[in-house]
């Protein structure tokens, strides 16, 4: 292959990750904002996401299905980040947070859709559980991915899956249900 | 409507229609992933066959069709033939036994004590002395049971491997402990000592940093973090584009640097006021 072959191989790999990135972006970050709660936090994760998989791109397109490797890449890389920080299991934060729900179900601004303020509280209902139990809702419940493959991205057992999304949605359901009430 | 489709819908509207800005993130995202290129070709490039014969089981892994992480292995194979042990015949897990997997990170595989029940799995978990700390846990049955690889080598080549969710055969076997050292600056928090306090009326900050973060409270239940960051992420929240929009940022003090960013019930006059008043103890 000549000099001016590979330039152009390389140039044309490129452009199908940058086409790749623009179709897949905006719902990859949609997932990254309900791992982290956080806008800034979701733009770094998505980044690294995507620089990680650029990094193996050519393997990545051979792998047959570089959306689900995305995704996968996306969550390792958040438990990752999570692991490495030393977090927490919960913020702290938000231990009232029930209670501010419902007060706020019961205020003035009730059904507003489109007050930031009233949008973050379903991400700090989410930040009360485990990184690992976010990710499987939102695995399940946002990617709409099996319990087998939500199982095999994350290393545990189907079983665990089972468990941790049922357990996760009854630690929930109380802040979802006045959520609903206000969202 | 159940709980299950409660979630769907309240994270349809949480996220609304939310995007990122992809030029900056395809700029950002072309810029590190060439910088982790570059990196493993350094790497691997005094590493002879034994990365290569990583590299081929990686590829057979994803050829497969099975994502980043595969399924215990059934038998021990070509996978084995990358160790650097002096016994490179000797199968399967065994004390002090070495791993390289490229990059520069050696893997080193220890014998985990007995730790308490999983409860969810009724079997014990992995124990190990202090010096090591466990970052990961295979919950499938398998191989790896009862044992640990301990990964050593630079911080950023473990941090991509760890992103890459450790793709690599030998490290996807069931009930495997994947672990690093103690003191490993991958685990030491942002913060190493530094204090920060404001000064405006009616704010408190929480002494206590969480995750990188401190609390900050105010009136009528108003909040913002204060989030430590390394000094080598100071480029990134100063090149001019809209990544810091919103957010407080202070200079570099003693190798990191806090963003003060708003949340519920704040708004910009609170983060200018608090940015203004922030003060290094």
């Amino acid at each position: 292959m000549s000099t001016d072959d590979r330039t152009s191989a390389i140039s044309g790999t490129t452009e199908e990750f940058v086409a790749f990135v623009h179709a897949t972006a905006p719902q990859l970050h949609r997932s990254a904002l309900l791992l982290t709660g956080d806008h800034h936090l979701a733009e770094d994760l998505t980044q690294a996401t995507y620089a990680r998989v650029f990094a193996s791109w050519r393997r990545v397109q051979r792998a047959g299905n570089p959306v689900a490797y995305t995704r996968t890449i996306l969550t390792n890389t958040f438990l990752s980040q999570k692991r490495l920080r030393r977090s927490g299991e919960t913020t702290g934060r938000i231990a009232d947070i029930g209670e501010t729900l419902t007060e706020r179900a019961a205020g003035p601004g009730t059904g507003a859709h489109d007050d930031p303020s009233v949008r973050m509280t379903l991400f700090d209902a989410l930040a009360q559980l485990s990184p690992t139990d976010r990710a499987v809702l939102v695995a399940r419940y946002w990617e709409d991915r099996s319990t087998e493959q939500t199982a095999r991205d994350l290393g545990i057992t189907e079983t665990a899956v089972r468990t941790r999304a049922k357990r996760a949605l009854e630690r929930l359901r109380p802040l979802v249900s006045d959520l609903e009430g206000i969202v | 409507m159940n709980d299950q489709t409660q979630l769907q819908e309240l994270m349809r509207r949480s996220v609304g229609d939310a995007g990122p800005d992809l030029d900056r993130l395809v700029g950002g995202a072309l810029r590190d992933g060439t910088r982790i290129r570059r990196r493993r070709r350094m790497a691997g490039a005094g590493a002879g066959l034994a990365v290569a014969a990583v590299t081929a089981v990686a590829v057979g892994v994803l050829g497969s069709g099975s994502g980043p992480r595969a399924v215990d292995p059934a038998s021990e194979t070509a996978s084995d033939a990358a160790s650097t042990s002096p016994t490179p015949q000797r199968q399967g897990y065994y004390e002090g036994r070495t791993y390289d997997f490229g990059g520069g990170i050696t893997g080193t595989v220890v014998r985990c004590g007995e730790g308490p029940i999983d409860p969810d799995l009724g079997r014990p978990t992995c124990a190990l002395p202090s010096e090591y700390a466990i970052q990961q846990r295979n919950t499938l049955e398998g191989s790896g049971e009862g044992w640990a690889v301990v990964l050593t080598g630079p911080a950023d080549a473990i941090n991509d491997f760890w992103g890459a969710g450790f793709d690599d055969p030998r490290l996807q076997r069931g009930g495997l402990t994947i672990a690093i050292r103690a003191d490993s600056p991958l685990i030491a928090p942002v913060n190493q000592g530094q204090r920060v306090s404001i000064d405006v009326p009616g704010w408190t900050l929480s002494p206590e940093i969480v995750d990188d973060k401190q609390e900050l409270s105010g009136p009528d239940g108003a909040v913002a973090d204060i989030v430590w960051r390394r000094a080598s992420d100071y480029a990134g929240w100063t090149a001019g584009d809209d990544k810091a929009d919103g957010a407080f940022v202070s200079d570099v003090h003693d190798g990191v640097f806090v963003t003060i960013q708003g949340g519920q019930g704040t708004t910009q006059a609170d983060l200018d006021a608090l940015g203004a008043s922030l003060r290094w103890e």
